[in-house]
């Protein structure tokens, strides 16, 4: 570990193009994610905001080597993930984990929990047989909410929330020091979503766990994390404390994100709308990605992209600063 | 006055050998212009009522109670007389708008198809409806949208596409259910927006259903709050967000994470939505009640008339 | 006895595979196509046990007689009981049916999971292979390898493996790729799963219920594909009982002798009904869809 920041983990330049297009196509190039850098404090949650083409996604997934980065360098305790061997990386799959969003996919519909919970502890070699097992898997159950007496029942005899519950205990069996968080609660009721938002808060406490909690619901990233990062089209264009980046949004993209979330208030703040959609990832405007939707757009924004610059103790990519 | 008066509707499904009552005997009446809101969560029964008063319900569905539109009861209407509310007096606007408009043809295509057949008029008479209908959602050239097929629209402009459809008869009752759940969060806010300035142009009735509490309040005139095919709060959206009287409307307010300046905890609710096929005795909501008292658990509360609120619970 | 079976079947296998037993038992196709499936394999079995006489053996002063009390299906050319052949004729139809399907679905299972899930060249060299393999008719492949190798029993098997293998192939490959996108994969990828265990036990349960459907349906093409294999003389040979074999030796006297063809032609149409009912109620079991 990074002694001297306390920073886990290190992205720096992650790119991820995906190329379409076979043989007797032209290929097209799909830019996910652009270029973005950014750190998780050991400890604690960094939330990745963005609506649909953001490259959020990709991002978690890419961290993981679930999906092969283009370019960058990911350094987890000071090793270069993207550097390592596959036999390697196995090795390390112990140490960093990944939660999904859909709990109906996200599990083997034929593997029994006992199954879908022990695999882990059986392939790193934290269990050895079957008695084992099926105690430790018992406590993970217990420790996230489940009964451990439904131990042999497929995934499809539970509900959602039930579900992101066994795929919680599924991440931590191993002990990670990290876990990729991907929209974790968005496919289940707010009643759920608030027991699983709760569950994983305690989970970090206990456990010292660092999250990258990817999420296109801002209220839910603002409650789970301290730091926060937000992106469009493939780029990271905000990066700050929470606090800071949703009470005094710098970029015109943030703040109007944030206009746009309908609060539970009727009093309160009328929505306030942009234009537009966001931009395909496979070809962004020219220039400053966000321009053709920005209020203040100038003339360098539609021309040049704007640097990353730090501006009051956070990072923003715009040329008003 | 009241466009709509459903009273003690229920109703139930089988699935594989059990009962199912989705919606147990609701009772509400809409008036003409206002936008009431059906809020809850999964297996609260307001999809259900919505496809209820439209008469989408799958085969085997089975109706009790009564749905009053227009001096008909909807629930005894024949096949065709309801076609010809359906789709017509009576609009809906679903969520996914990716999958509802056929691929195969162009929107304008479509769009006049259905308006010719519904309104019983000529084609040319229908694609000028139409094209009037997708100025007022605020899409700039029309007349090349016609042209269009629905893959080469985003899923915004399909929302907005469905709506003009749904506008174009000019219906008495809109229906939409969620129609912003599955859209981006800026996409969102513009369809909102649109559909707020729509209902303060046109004061279409509207039954707005959604999972979302902030949508809810941003659109709606008054609440109806739904758990387990129930009603247990229904009031003016003001009232409700500034005082909810019932316990389930409360926890759900304080589950919610908001956008604020201090970091205010949230309080999840203990328990589970319940099964339809056997719901708790007495009140549904009672095992994850924190006020819960002997009468709760035996005694099922009747929505009582507390003036401008009605609410479900023995405690209030 | 129903309920033992069910009671086993919890024990052992859990809850939810009684749900799917229940489902499966409830389902008519599968009701009126196991019993037939189940009736023929029994007979095939119990041949030795079952059948009144000797097949091959026949009083030729008994040829082509009517059915009677001493023989219920009668006698043909050769005075043999046509019953006994009949009976007898299940178990080569059974034999043929289960292995040259069985090794159609191994080879073809194996081959295509494999090509799905690599991807890449494997998945382009094996898929053009099944591509080329798929272009031959079935009948004009058993020629070509009754040609090359000649006729009989065991020949009639590869044959018709042969002409089943590509598409056995193509429907677990497809199947392999549609599952490989589930986010369950790539959980396992993340738990650290290696590519085979990947393959074995995430994948391959998930894949075979197309490739379980489709077996069932090809073991009743494959029956008809040997009958008339053997009808044309290049299947199994005489004197073997078979049912093809016998359809073809009744070809002089169909209207003379009607009972010499009409008991295994029924025996024929009765097995392959049985397999493709049971086929397609393993379909609606397996493959769920919504009613509308």
């Amino acid at each position: 570990m990074s002694l001297i920041t306390g920073m886990l983990l290190i992205v720096k330049d992650l790119v991820k193009h995906f190329i379409k297009g076979g043989y007797f196509q032209s290929k097209i190039v799909v830019k996910a994610v652009d270029g973005v850098s950014f750190s998780v404090r050991k400890g604690s949650t960094l939330g990745l905001v963005g609506e649909s083409g953001s490259g959020k996604t990709t991002v978690g997934k890419t961290i993981l080597r679930l999906v092969e980065p283009t370019s960058g360098s990911a350094i987890f305790d000071g090793v270069d993930i993207f550097k390592l061997s596959k036999r390697e990386l196995r090795r390390f799959r112990k140490r960093m984990q990944i939660v999904y969003q859909d709990p109906f996919s996200s599990m083997n519909p034929r593997m029994r929990i006992v199954d879908i919970v022990g695999r882990p502890l059986m392939i790193h070699g934290i269990v050895e047989n079957k008695e084992d097992k099926e105690s430790e898997v018992a406590r993970l159950l217990e420790s996230v909410g489940i009964d451990p007496e439904n131990m042999y029942r497929y995934p499809h005899e539970f509900s959602g929330g039930q579900r992101q519950r066994i795929a919680i205990a599924r991440a931590i069996s191993v002990k990670p020091e990290f876990i990729v968080l991907d929209e974790p609660t968005s496919a289940l009721d707010v009643s759920v979503q608030a027991q699983i938002l709760r569950l994983l808060k305690d989970l970090q406490k206990e456990l010292d766990l660092s999250y990258l909690f990817i999420s296109h619901d801002l209220s839910v990233v603002n409650y789970m994390s301290e730091e926060v990062a937000v992106m469009y089209a493939g780029e990271i264009v905000e990066l700050g404390r929470s606090e800071d980046v949703f009470q005094d949004p710098l970029h015109p993209y943030t703040e109007a994100l944030l206009f746009s979330v309908p609060i539970p208030d009727p009093g309160k703040r009328e929505i306030r709308t942009i234009e537009g959609e966001p931009p395909s990832p496979v070809s962004p405007p020219k220039g400053c990605r966000f321009h053709p939707r920005c209020p203040y757009a100038e003339e360098i924004c539609k021309v040049k992209e704007p640097p990353l610059i730090r501006v009051k103790n956070r990072q923003v990519m715009c040329w008003r600063y | 006055m009241y466009v709509l008066e459903v009273k003690d509707l229920t109703v139930t499904y089988r699935n594989e050998e059990r009962v199912v009552r989705a919606v147990d005997n609701v009772s509400l009446k809409i008036r003409k212009g206002e936008v009431l809101s059906l809020v809850g969560e999964s297996g609260s029964g307001k999809t259900t009522l919505g496809l209820a008063i439209i008469k989408l319900l799958p085969p085997g569905t089975v109706l009790k109670g009564s749905i009053m539109f227009n001096g008909k009861d909807l629930i005894k209407l024949s096949n065709d007389e309801l076609r010809d509310i359906r789709g017509n007096k009576i609009s809906m606007i679903f969520q996914e708008p990716m999958t509802a408009l056929n691929p195969a043809f162009t929107i304008g295509y479509f769009m006049t198809d259905v308006l010719s057949r519904k309104l019983k008029i000529s084609e040319k008479a229908a694609k000028n409806i139409v094209i009037e209908s997708l100025r007022k959602v605020k899409i700039p050239d029309p007349e090349t949208l016609l042209k269009r097929y629905p893959h080469e629209l985003s899923g915004g402009m399909r929302q907005r596409v469905l709506i003009a459809l749904a506008l174009t008869t000019n219906p008495e009752l809109l229906i939409a259910d969620e129609p912003t759940s599955a859209l981006d969060v800026s996409v969102q806010a513009q369809i909102l927006r649109l559909l707020k300035d729509l209902q303060r142009e046109y004061r279409t009735t509207t039954i707005f259903i959604t999972h979302n509490l902030g949508v809810a309040a941003q659109i709606s005139d008054r609440l109806a709050v739904m758990y387990a095919g129930k009603i247990v709060e229904l009031g003016y959206v003001k009232d409700i967000f500034r005082r909810p009287l019932h316990p389930y409307t409360e926890a759900l307010l304080r589950a919610v994470p908001r956008l604020g300046s201090k970091r205010v905890e949230i309080e999840p609710i203990p328990g589970q939505v319940p099964d339809l096929a056997n719901p708790p005795k007495g009140c549904r909501f009672h095992p994850r009640c924190p006020y819960a008292e002997e009468i709760c658990k035996v005694k099922e509360p009747l929505l009582k008339d507390l003036g401008d609120r009605h609410i479900a619970c023995w405690l209030r | 006895m129903i309920s033992l079976i069910e009671e086993l079947i919890e024990r052992k296998l859990g809850k939810s595979q009684v749900r799917m037993w229940r489902r499966l038992r409830r389902n008519r196709n599968i009701k009126v196509g196991g019993v037939l499936v189940l009736g023929f394999i029994f007979m095939g079995l119990l041949a030795p046990w079952i059948s009144p006489y000797d097949p091959l053996r026949g009083k030729l002063i008994e040829s082509l007689s009517p059915p009677s009390w001493k023989h219920l299906f009668g006698t043909d050319i050769q005075g043999r009981d046509i019953l006994s052949r009949v009976i007898w004729g299940a178990r080569t139809s059974m034999i043929v049916a289960f292995f040259s399907i069985a090794i159609a679905v191994t080879a073809g299972t194996l081959a295509g999971s494999v090509a799905g899930f690599l991807g890449g060249w494997v998945d382009n060299v094996v898929s053009r292979v099944v591509d080329i393999m798929l272009a031959l008719p079935d009948i004009l492949l058993a020629l070509f390898v009754a040609a090359i190798i000649g006729p009989g029993l065991e020949n009639v098997i590869l044959a018709i493996a042969l002409y089943n293998f590509p598409q056995f192939a193509r429907i677990s490959r497809a199947s392999v790729i549609n599952i490989k996108q589930e986010d369950y994969i790539e959980a396992a990828k993340a738990i650290g799963e290696r590519d085979v265990s990947v393959l074995l036990r995430y994948i391959l349960p998930n894949s075979l219920a197309p490739v379980i459907v489709h077996a069932t349906l090809r073991t009743a093409a494959s029956i008809l594909t040997a009958a008339g294999l053997s009808f044309l003389g290049l299947g199994v040979q005489p004197p073997t009982p078979e049912w093809g074999a016998m359809l073809s030796d009744a070809r002089t006297y169909l209207v003379t002798a009607p009972y010499v063809w009409i008991f295994p032609g029924l025996a024929l149409t009765l097995t392959a009904l049985g397999f493709n009912l049971l086929g397609d109620g393993l379909n609606d079991v397996l493959n769920p869809r919504i009613e509308v």
